[in-house]
């Protein structure tokens, strides 16, 4: 394990943890993940490859963790237990950091399907790139950009209570 | 792009693409123009727009990871490939590793648990003229309050031994310990207190040279040996401290020091 390697993990392991806690929807679970994803992780860096993305890699072990997690446990969808509590800071204030809740984000992305829900959270959470998540997820970029379209206007829907109006170009079946 | 945006049909697929600044320069400008004369297609953009910019606040929590929970991460040891079992515990992971992975992972648990308290990296710490590195909450507990030849628990199966304190040159009180992981002595370590009380690391020594695999617990290793580390000589963590040291600290005058919580200065 180099200096190098050591030090941005470090700096990865606020935003592994966001993502984990987008994944699986429960501040437990995600912590449980990330713990797994790092372990993981410093046990087979001589199979990380100097130049390339650290994140990407950590966010493609923890995915793959948190699948073989469902399957076992055959977890279906998130855990929600996320409330006002659970996201307080560490001297005890809760900080309102948007006008969405957490505990409410949570339960909209729960409705969705797994291979979607993974999308908004390597895209609209993380804010890598299409071709990034296509390789994370392990499909086709056309299929990420049709799952996310699909997956962003359930979630608007959900979350302001919009009517769905789309119209799609790509007809992918989840 | 697979769907180029025509001022007839723009898919959702181009909408999304559009505010998340994935298309061309000339893409984008077309599809600007066309949310500009249809209030459809603004409608529409907003589902884009709104996962975009809304969700992410949402999470701004999850970001802040307390001390505690960062040692948790770090110290985790390797799991097998195929296991799936949450929170696994040293102990279980030792019983499935060998003795090298056993050092690796403690030395990596080593170094991130103080470059997660303080963000600095191991390097520096092992450079002799460091100004210092935070010692992680545990360990500013254990240096505070454990007396010389006693050990301390910092997680799961890590501790630390303390082997002497002294008063250092600069006036300030420095201590010498081993870490110990699963009963065997990892590294030698010194760390100083500073005026404002916090205990920084000072120098590091990774004694976990996997050709001295064995260390009986009870006997705490030496750290005065020159080492050679990524092919050039390091000081010892001995050198530094009698380098640095001006004046030896009794036992008595240790527990003192501790009973007056390290009020007086050297």
């Amino acid at each position: 394990v180099t200096d190098e390697f050591r030090s941005r993990l470090v700096h990865l392991i606020p935003r592994l943890r966001r993502f984990a806690v987008a994944l699986t929807g429960d501040l437990d679970q995600a912590d449980d993940l990330v713990q797994e994803t790092c372990a993981r992780a410093l046990s087979r860096v001589a199979q990380w490859q100097e130049g390339t993305r650290l994140d990407s890699w950590m966010y493609r072990i923890a995915q793959n963790l948190w699948l073989d997690h469902i399957r076992a446990k055959k977890v279906r969808g998130a855990h929600i237990s996320l409330d006002v509590g659970d996201i307080s800071g560490t001297d005890g204030r809760v900080v309102v950091e948007s006008r969405l809740s957490l505990a409410a984000v949570s339960a909209a992305m729960a409705d969705l399907p797994q291979d979607q829900r993974l999308l908004v959270a390597l895209v609209c959470i993380e804010g890598v790139s299409y071709k990034e998540a296509a390789e994370i997820a392990g499909v086709p970029i056309g299929t990420v950009m049709s799952r996310l379209a699909r997956a962003r206007r359930q979630l608007h829907a959900s979350l302001e209570g919009e009517p769905t109006l789309s119209v799609s170009k790509i007809s992918v079946k989840p | 792009m697979t769907h180029g945006p025509t001022p007839e049909s723009i898919s959702d697929e181009t909408l999304m693409r559009f505010v998340d600044g994935d298309l061309s320069p000339d893409e984008q400008s077309l599809v600007a123009a066309e949310i500009a004369r249809n209030p459809d297609l603004t409608k529409r953009v907003d589902a884009f727009r709104f996962t975009r910019e809304e969700l992410p606040g949402a999470y701004v929590s999850t970001l802040r990871v307390p001390p505690q929970l960062m040692e948790r991460f770090l110290c985790a040891a390797g799991p097998a490939p195929n296991d799936t079992k949450p929170r696994l515990t040293a102990r279980s992971v030792l019983e499935r590793l060998n003795l090298r992975r056993q050092v690796m992972a403690l030395a990596a648990c080593a170094a991130l648990l103080l470059a997660g308290a303080s963000g600095w990296l191991l390097r520096d710490s092992l450079r002799p003229d460091y100004a210092g590195l935070v010692a992680p909450p545990s360990l500013q507990r254990a240096l505070d309050e454990t007396p010389s030849h006693e050990s301390a628990k910092l997680a799961a199966d890590l501790s630390i031994r303390l082997t002497s304190t002294f008063g250092s040159l600069q006036r300030r009180w420095c201590r010498e310990y081993n870490m110990l992981y699963a009963n065997r002595v990892q590294a030698s370590a010194l760390a100083c207190r500073g005026a404002d009380g916090i205990w920084r690391v000072e120098i590091l020594e990774d004694l976990s040279d996997p050709s001295q695999p064995s260390t009986d617990p009870n006997a705490i290793r030496p750290a005065g040996e020159d080492r050679e580390q990524h092919g050039r000589k390091t000081e010892s963590v001995a050198e530094y401290r009698d380098r640095i040291m001006a004046a030896d600290v009794s036992l008595q005058d240790e527990a003192k020091l501790i009973t007056e919580h390290w009020k007086r200065t050297p």
